[in-house]
């Protein structure tokens, strides 16, 4: 398996002396390409924090992350975010989405921050495959919340980037929409040779994954290949009673 | 430790007042200005009103009593100085050996007399004559006072005038154009300009310089010849014995010619004589006071505004309130209270910076020579007063719609996580109020225009003027429901220049209608103001370069320099020009007051050329007769108002000459500003001597080249205090006098735009408040700091464009309008000069921008994981 983002070192220390909090704990950890990895860990684990700084969405305290071999943790705000529009997708649990833009428009927006014409054949298979199509021009309010999640998931897409970042993409959904938002998210990388990588705290979202990463108090606990969600129930309760 | 207080909520209102200054900044700004320049315009025409008071106290200074030459009755009204101004006539005076007489009489301990004529001194630098004036203050000669009583001037160095070569100058003047003693300097007193050298320098009185005018002081015989006065002196300054009765000495000195003297208490005489001055003043004042109550009228609209926003932003620290048991009366009261610590802080501020401004003012007009009277600064305990009263009235009233909207927070709020924005109301109501309004206004306005509505007791501009405002208060009403329509238009175009970026701050400005539009219309006050101000004085313009050519038949005029100064131009000039093989025509004219039944009028005297060189209309008899000895012109105005037709004998006092008897023999139309309101030609009349100076040329050329200019121009030099315009340089005078008016304005009204600025600024504050999240989502999504910067920058320029476009419209319409109801008075033309129009379109849309600095770097700064994270 190729590696496509991997952090060496990663520390993250929020706040300073008596008050200092470390979220992230000498983090070292390898993703690989066209891969659906989920990271779990109870609250205060650091998975959002691993999430936000390989995302490039926040800074470690110390440490290196590479996309694909180059170091992107001490790039300035400039090449961060150029790096966020051209190579990353994001899929957040809420308010993922501009109100006053149609989806059609939410789903081309990367595209058109950057001034590039975007790739319409390429979207119309996402749109196809998150069935939204008959909803592309309507406003987000005018949307179900499975259906919002699924015009974000599509906008990630667009770009055709290197890594999707989604943070409890389904936290907010009811089971039915989780299941298919959840479905469609593995369909990508499996059909469209996509690279998910995933945090949550439910064993059933993390089923659907490749592989799963448990972190506790800022360090990797545990790195399972496909589990069953059984076996991640299991995992999570051993980790909780340790 | 723990404190109780009866008044918890009065405390947090103060709590939170102290921990945002910034929050009283942003909402008292505009109070701030708006008391800043009623304060400002206070001390500054009070403290000339001192200064004046001074001044005229300091002329009398040490005098009891003033004895003047009682004038004929109908040069009262024109009282001044012999030889002063373009209208030359003759002053009675005094003769000279009343001094001694009256210094003979008992009681008096000492009489000396005054002259003040027209002087001017000229200095010649780089061989060019510069004629030295305080912009338009007048220019005067007088006699120096050698009585020991006399306080007036003292000497601040060197020594008094004692031959006919000498010339003291007051200090001002010799400060401000760098005069020592010793040195030689022209004076411009009679007809000839002539040296002398300065032998001292001169204070006036208590008050440093007499109200900007600059002073010549003679020699008392030198005096009397060069200032028109010989064995005459203007008048007399008394004082009396210190145990003589006062009016006792005054009637003595009235019985030695009751038919010529007039005695008048000194401190009475000054008295009046500032206040004739401070009136002026107050006129002054008025129009002052007006623009800082457009500024706070302005500033009304964005308190209320800013209020909102910030109580919108505290919506959750409310209802926590409300949740912990607040009442919704407590919470009211609260907000009134923090509204109320704003309203007294920021009036002081305002207080402060308004003496700050008066100070600018001051020094900014004595840079310029402006020629206001020194003194101190004066505030008074009433402008201060006014100022806090009117700052804390509006500050709390602005309050009170907001205040009641905070109390009605529920208590859930707080609980609640998302930020909640209000609710969406219909539009649709303020759109026929809005509407009918405005139609009413409309009807008030046409019917005047179009003659199918008159109002009783209001006159056609009075009725335009209510009927605009009804217009203008209609159009507010409707602004929030046209907004979307308004920024609809937009769309395709920001779309298309500025990418998504564009769509997505136009889309952003029609997701609050009532705020953009609030805030729009801040600045529409403005810029209406200004547009009506910048298309009435285009017009001007326009109308006056075209009466110009059309009425102004000859090449040249020439005139004095300074209307208020100059004595006129010597014959000599005409004389001299008549010469010159290349002068075809010219004409000359005269002024002088006479007398007709016991009035004072204008006499004009004519060459009559000037019917060749100046358009008039005949009205009635017949120009060849008024080539007839002791044949009178009448202006038509003058004809119907005093009834006089053709063939009327009309009897004129004309002074040192007595009655005269006059045949109207042509009545006619001056199109220009009419010289006088009868005429006589020059030949024919005795009383305009050969040395009397003339008031205007005017004359034409066979043919306008270079070579030609530069021989007039070689002999007008000659004549200094006189100034030679052609057609285009007439044009160019009129259009710089309306121009400067305008600039004034539109310093003024610049107030209210910058007043709207801050409006602009807290409206896009609440807007990246409220798109925390969005904003964040964009960042995170791969948005460039510099992308949110630009979105927030555009966004306002939609504010500002709908605000300088609809205050644009409405002012070139007012002004339409209100060319139209002058259309009686002559008013015909109607222009708007286009690129005034986009400059100021262009300064609101540049400084909308800047109002949105702040707001764009907080935006661009915002913390992505603060606005995506959930935990």
């Amino acid at each position: 398996m190729e590696k496509i983002i991997n952090s060496v070192n990663l520390t993250k220390i929020y706040g300073e002396k008596e008050t200092a909090v470390t979220a992230l704990n000498n983090v070292t950890i390898e993703f690989n390409k066209n891969e659906f990895t989920a990271i779990m860990g109870a609250s205060g684990s650091g998975k959002s924090t691993l999430l936000h700084c390989l995302a490039g969405l926040d800074r470690p305290t110390s440490g290196e992350i590479f996309l694909k071999g180059k170091n992107i943790a001490s790039l300035n705000d400039k090449q961060l975010t150029k790096i966020r529009r051209d190579s990353f997708g994001f899929i957040f649990q809420a308010f993922n989405l501009i109100p006053t833009l149609t989806a059609e428009e939410n789903i081309t927006l990367p595209s058109s921050i950057a001034g590039r014409k975007p790739d319409l054949e390429w979207i119309k298979t996402v749109v196809n495959t998150v069935d939204i199509v008959d909803r592309l021009k309507h406003r987000p309010n005018e949307l179900s919340g499975g259906q919002q999640q699924r015009v974000a998931a599509a906008r990630a897409l667009a770009t055709k980037p290197e890594v999707i970042f989604a943070d409890e993409p389904s936290g907010n959904l009811d089971s039915k929409s989780s299941k298919e938002l959840l479905t469609f998210m593995k369909s990508v990388v499996r059909d469209l040779s996509q690279t998910i990588i995933m945090v949550t705290h439910d064993p059933i979202a993390a089923s659907y994954s490749d592989r799963v990463i448990m972190l506790k108090d800022g360090a990797i606990a545990s790195d399972l290949s496909k589990p069953t969600q059984k076996e991640i129930v299991a995992e999570v309760t051993a980790l909780a009673n340790t | 430790m723990f404190g109780f207080t009866k008044r918890p909520l009065f405390l947090i209102a103060w709590k939170n007042l102290k921990t945002y200054p910034v929050r009283i900044f942003l909402t008292t700004s505009s109070i701030i200005l708006g008391v800043a320049v009623i304060i400002a315009s206070n001390i500054f025409s009070e403290s000339n009103k001192s200064a004046f008071d001074n001044l005229f106290s300091g002329i009398y200074e040490g005098v009891d009593l003033v004895v003047q030459p009682i004038q004929d009755d109908f040069a009262e009204g024109f009282s001044g100085d012999g030889g002063q101004g373009p209208i030359s006539f003759d002053v009675k005076k005094i003769p000279d050996n009343r001094i001694q007489e009256i210094q003979d009489l008992p009681g008096v301990r000492a009489a000396w007399g005054d002259i003040l004529g027209f002087a001017q001194f000229i200095k010649v630098v780089d061989g060019e004559t510069v004629l030295i004036s305080n912009g338009f203050a007048p220019t005067f000669g007088a006699a120096w006072d050698t009585s020991p009583y006399s306080a007036q001037w003292s000497l601040i160095e060197g020594s008094p005038p004692t031959n006919t070569k000498e010339v003291v100058m007051d200090v001002v003047t010799a400060e401000n154009f760098d005069f020592k003693v010793g040195d030689r300097v022209t004076v411009l007193a009679g007809a000839t300009p002539a040296s002398f050298t300065i032998v001292g320098i001169a204070e006036f009185a208590n008050v440093g310089a007499p109200g900007g005018a600059t002073f010549a002081l003679f020699e008392f015989r030198t005096a009397q010849k060069l200032l028109d006065s010989v064995g005459e002196v203007d008048l007399i300054n008394v004082v009396i014995e210190g145990n003589v009765d006062i009016n006792e000495v005054k009637n003595q000195i009235i019985n030695l010619d009751n038919k010529n003297l007039n005695v008048i208490n000194a401190q009475e005489a000054a008295a009046e004589q500032a206040d004739s001055i401070k009136q002026g003043l107050d006129f002054f004042n008025t129009i002052l006071n007006v623009f800082a109550g457009i500024a706070i009228f302005v500033g009304a609209f964005i308190i209320q505004n800013t209020f909102r926003i910030l109580l919108l932003q505290r919506t959750k620290e409310l209802s926590l309130l409300r949740a912990l048991g607040a009442s919704k009366r407590q919470i009211y009261r609260l907000v009134i209270s923090e509204s109320l610590f704003m309203s007294v802080i920021g009036s002081g501020l305002g207080i402060a910076l308004g003496i700050g401004l008066a100070v600018a003012v001051k020094a900014g007009l004595k840079y310029f020579e402006f020629g206001l009277p020194d003194g101190p600064l004066v505030l008074t305990p009433e402008a201060a007063i006014i100022g806090l009263v009117i700052g804390i009235t509006v500050t709390i009233l602005s309050s009170l719609l907001p205040a009641r909207k905070a109390s009605q927070v529920s208590p859930m709020e707080a609980i609640r996580d998302s930020i909640s924005t209000p609710k969406r109301k219909s539009l649709l109501l303020r759109l026929v109020l809005g509407s009918l309004v405005s139609v009413i206004g409309f009807i008030l306005l046409f019917g005047i225009l179009y003659d199918f509505l008159n109002l009783p007791t209001l006159s056609s501009i009075q009725q335009v003027g209510l009927g605009a405002g009804v217009i203008f208060i209609g159009i507010s009403i409707i602004t929030p429901s046209i907004t979307k329509p308004f920024v609809f238009m937009f769309d395709k175009l920001y779309a298309s220049l500025f990418g998504i970026l564009g769509k997505l701050a136009t889309e952003n400005s029609k997701r609050t209608p009532r705020r953009t539009a609030s805030t729009a219309s801040a600045l529409m006050i403005g810029l209406t103001l200004i547009s009506l101000a910048n298309v009435i004085t285009t017009s001007f313009k326009a109308q006056a370069e075209s009466l110009i050519s059309e009425v102004i038949l000859a090449d040249y005029q020439i005139s004095g320099s300074n209307i208020f100064a100059s004595p006129g131009i010597p014959s000599g000039l005409s004389k001299e020009l008549l010469e010159l093989d290349e002068v075809t025509k010219l004409s000359r004219t005269r002024a002088t007051i006479v007398g007709y039944n016991g009035r004072p009028l204008i006499l004009g005297g004519i060459d009559f050329e000037v019917f060749e060189l100046i358009k008039t209309d005949d009205i009635s008899g017949s120009r060849a007769d008024f080539l007839n000895q002791n044949a009178l012109g009448v202006l038509k105005p003058t004809a119907e108002r005093e009834k006089i037709n053709v063939g009327d004998e009309i009897k004129l006092a004309i002074p040192e000459e007595g009655e005269r008897t006059f045949v109207v023999s042509y009545i006619f139309d001056w199109t220009t500003q009419p010289p006088a309101e009868f005429f006589v030609l020059l030949e024919n009349s005795s009383f305009f001597t050969d040395e009397s100076l003339d008031t205007e040329l005017y004359f034409n050329v066979k043919e306008i080249t270079p070579e030609v200019e530069d021989k007039i121009n070689l002999i007008v030099e000659q004549y200094p205090g006189v100034k030679i315009r052609d057609e285009d340089g007439l044009v160019e005078e009129a259009n710089n006098q309306i121009q400067l008016l305008l600039n004034v304005i539109y310093g003024f009204l610049s107030i209210s735009i910058f007043v709207a600025l801050f409006g602009i600024t807290n409206t896009l504050s609440l807007s990246v408040f409220e798109r925390t999240r969005e904003i964040g989502l964009m960042r995170a999504i791969g948005t460039y700091r510099k992308q949110i910067r630009n979105m927030i920058f555009i966004e306002s320029s939609i504010i500002s464009i709908f605000g300088a476009v609809l205050g644009t419209s409405l002012g070139i319409f007012f002004a339409w309008s209100l060319i139209q109801t002058l259309a009686d008075e002559g008013f015909t033309v109607f222009a708007v000069s286009i690129p005034q129009t986009f400059l100021w379109v262009g300064i609101s849309i540049i400084a909308g921008v800047i109002a949105a600095i702040l707001p764009a770097i907080r935006a661009s700064r915002q913390n992505i994981l603060d606005a995506i994270s959930y935990e």
